[in-house]
């Protein structure tokens, strides 16, 4: 993974390429769920989703989305609102600066 | 690495058949990602969406290898481990071999996972070369 101030690119395995728009669409739904569920104090919904694309995402390739993962899952079980607001948003600039090579 | 996918492309097994693997596994973008990882490999690939379903899908079926997630809705994988445990115990079986396949690499988890049943506890995400190593690794005894 290479990052730069406005793209993080992310090399991928080419028998892979017809999964990802659907994959990448699955992260934008499950941000928009887990946003609203810490308005909610929905931990538990937090927990899960964080735990299931920390991992999968490494395994497409995606080593950057299961480190986010990873610490929102970590924020989730300790109910932490401001820490899960701010994995939250280092995963909403992740998936807008992704930029996937085929390879 | 290289060596056990060249293997496994040579479908070189002593009778010649696939490899017969069920996946237990509710999360959709892993699902498609290890039938992906097998696509061009003599592997059939049987999925369950949760605990129940693999129980009753084992039992039906003639498996070499179970990859089993542990975090499942309906029954979860150390329930559905001890189960199979239980029905091969029943059956006069010899145990197949259970990988449970986890996003969670805590002691814990490992411990549990073993005490069910597993054969071993092996974590996520994991990438195509480590699977398919995982998958020669626990299905040693088929010869490939």
């Amino acid at each position: 993974m290479t990052t730069n101030a406005n793209k993080i690119v992310v090399h991928v395995d080419r028998d892979l390429e017809d999964l990802i728009p659907n994959f990448m669409t699955n992260r934008h739904t499950d941000l928009a769920a887990m946003r609203d569920a810490v308005n909610k104090a929905d931990y538990e919904t937090i927990c899960g989703l964080a735990h299931c694309i920390k991992g999968a995402g490494g395994g497409y390739g995606f080593d950057g989305l299961t480190e986010i993962a990873a610490d929102l899952e970590l924020a989730a079980k300790a109910q932490d609102s401001a820490a899960i607001s701010t994995r939250l948003e280092s995963l909403a600039d992740y998936l807008q600066k992704v930029e996937i090579v085929y390879e | 690495m290289a060596d056990t996918k060249l293997d496994l492309d040579s479908s070189a097994t002593c009778s010649g058949d696939p490899l017969r693997i069920l996946l237990v596994e509710d999360n959709k973008d892993n699902q498609l990602l290890f039938r992906a990882f097998l696509k061009t490999l003599p592997c059939s690939l049987e999925i369950a969406e949760n605990g129940a379903v693999g129980v009753e899908k084992f039992s039906a079926g003639n498996f070499d290898l179970v990859i089993m997630d542990l975090q499942m809705p309906v029954m979860d994988g150390y329930t559905a481990t001890r189960t199979i445990r239980q029905w091969e115990k029943d059956q006069g079986r010899n145990p197949t071999p259970i990988v449970a396949l986890t996003a969670n690499a805590i002691a814990e988890t490992t411990e549990k996972s073993l005490e069910a049943g597993c054969t071993a506890h092996e974590t996520k995400p994991i990438q195509r070369a480590q699977f398919i190593d995982l998958i020669c690794h626990y299905t040693g005894g088929r010869e490939l």
